[in-house]
């Protein structure tokens, strides 16, 4: 195991070589998490609520998405795998004492790790000058399994751009069907607007979407909008499409391997 | 003659690109999927928004589908031309050192560096932008006269510049540094803020993004202008920041151009 937090400490040094730009990529998104504050102050004005969000409770949501999404959605989405399969870096990884899927993940978390550590530094600033809005949450488990959605939420992600992106064994690009990926996610996570605000057939389609489980869920359990049967639902779910994206990664790497001819070095 | 070498120029470089595209077909036509998706979810976002609301500031229904027409023309318009060329391309030419094919050319080199590659891409995913004009304009949502069209064409020339000139300021800083990648990702979340009526932010952000930073201009702007709503006073004050905006895009790339030392030679 130590070998993988040797992993974990060399990708956070490669990532730390430009952080100056690194801060200032993260630094863009906090200024958009800002002005889509704003936004919501302004639909918000003059009004008790909104689709059932309270002015605080649309700030805590915006606020706490954000975070997740720094978390999540700012790493290079499925970029490393592609390459290193495109390229043939992918041998160099095969002839390690390596699993090069854990070793993936890893890289994946650490990155995610390093951008929730920036991103999160600036969205502090953010959640301390708007903290007399911002609600707390609503007990210590709902805390607990808020953190646990999280976590589940990250190898969910992990899982799907992985998948795509492993779609080159087969293809030299995968960019499209991963950008796609981001774009129904843009909408679907719940990032930019609580999914419950869409119109009633469009939030009945993302629902059944796994993009609810980035950003939409954890929040409405951080707000107490969930009751335990519905927590416990979720939870099933979330694990069943871990256990169906996993699988489904699992097979595409073993076929993968076999289709795979080291092109590139 | 030189406008004839210019055009010819202009379709050399649009079939190289559109060949360049369409190597990977299958990524290619997911990311105008993608792209398109994209533009939907913003009309999306408004329209759940006014599920719940009847105005965004002092924007109604009608107006804010204007601003939307008018900020997706431009983000296609500077992601089709500029954009990519100045904050992407030019730091990864200085890096490999091929910047060296630009400056020893008979052309000016920033309209050769800025405009060289038209992206094809974004070109053809930009149709669905002109069916919305034909249905605002075909629904009567926008009857502008011919003072309001010559106020747009103005409001959009302006628009044009301001970003011409930020993208080069981005451009100009890969001159000095080995990654610049992450100014170019704050202006570009920036940008996204010209997509939200500027006086639903509230009054003073409002008046930073119009008399400071003025991405009104790509937005706000030029769809008031074109529903006849835009005073003398706000196209002179926009007008101010712009200029100055577009001196400061000469002074750095003039510097950064000096500082160049040929990373090839």
């Amino acid at each position: 195991m130590r070998k993988y937090w040797h992993i974990a400490g060399v990708s956070w040094q490669e990532y730390f070589a430009y952080r100056l730009n690194l801060g200032l990529e993260v630094i863009g998104g906090v200024l958009f998490t800002l002005v889509t504050i704003w936004l919501w102050q302004g639909i918000a004005a003059g009004r008790d609520t909104i689709g059932g969000f309270s002015h605080a409770e649309l700030i805590t949501y915006l606020i706490g998405t954000s975070f997740i999404a720094s978390y999540y959605f700012i790493a290079a989405q499925g970029d490393e795998i592609n390459d290193e399969i495109n390229r043939g870096f992918l041998s160099v990884i095969l002839v390690r004492p390596l699993s090069p899927l854990l070793t993936w993940f890893v890289r994946d978390q650490a990155r995610k790790l390093l951008t929730l550590t920036v991103g999160g530094t600036g969205l502090l600033l953010v959640a301390v000058y708007y903290r007399e809005l911002l609600l707390p949450p609503t007990s210590l488990s709902a805390v607990v399994v808020f953190i646990v959605f999280v976590l589940l939420g990250s190898v969910l992600h992990f899982l799907l751009f992985g998948l795509f992106a492993m779609f080159a064994f087969w293809s030299e690009q995968t960019w499209g069907e991963r950008f796609l990926l981001r774009i129904i996610g843009e909408l679907a996570a719940g990032v930019i607007i609580p999914l419950s605000l869409l119109p009633n057939v469009l939030y009945q389609v993302v629902l059944w979407l796994p993009f609810k489980f980035f950003a939409y869920i954890p929040m409405q359990l951080y707000l107490g909008k969930l009751s335990a049967v519905t927590v416990t639902n979720e939870l099933l779910q979330l694990v069943a499409w871990i256990i169906v994206l996993g699988s489904a990664v699992w097979i595409t790497w073993r076929r993968g391997l076999r289709a795979y001819a080291g092109e590139g070095i | 003659m030189r406008f004839h070498r210019i055009a010819k120029l202009t379709s050399l470089f649009f079939r190289l690109s559109f060949m360049q595209q369409l190597a990977y077909r299958k990524s290619f036509w997911l990311a105008i999927i993608s792209k398109v998706l994209r533009m939907a979810i913003v009309l999306i976002f408004f329209e759940a928004v006014f599920l719940h609301v009847d105005r965004l500031g002092s924007w109604d229904r009608p107006a804010v589908l204007t601003l939307i027409a008018t900020y997706l023309t431009f983000e296609s318009l500077i992601i089709i031309t500029f954009h990519r060329n100045l904050a992407y391309y030019l730091p990864d030419h200085l890096r490999k050192g091929t910047f060296d094919g630009f400056v020893t050319k008979p052309v000016p080199v920033l309209p050769h560096v800025g405009f060289r590659i038209i992206d094809t891409m974004d070109l053809i995913s930009s149709t669905p932008i002109l069916a919305l004009w034909v249905y605002l304009i075909s629904q009567g949502i926008v009857r502008p006269s011919l003072t309001d069209v010559a106020v747009f064409a103005y409001a959009v020339v302006l628009g044009l510049a301001f970003t011409f000139s930020l993208s080069t300021i981005v451009a100009s800083i890969s001159f000095h540094s080995l990654v610049s990648t992450g100014l170019g990702r704050i202006y570009e979340y920036l940008f996204l803020t010209g997509r939200y009526p500027t006086d639903s932010l509230g009054t003073q952000q409002s008046q930073l993004l119009t008399y400071v930073i003025p991405f009104a201009v790509v937005g706000s702007v030029p769809a008031q202008a074109l529903n006849g709503l835009l005073t003398p006073n706000v196209l002179l004050g926009v007008t101010v920041p712009v200029v100055v905006f577009a001196w400061l895009a000469k002074v750095a790339w003039q510097r950064g151009l000096k500082a160049y030392s040929s990373a090839s030679s």
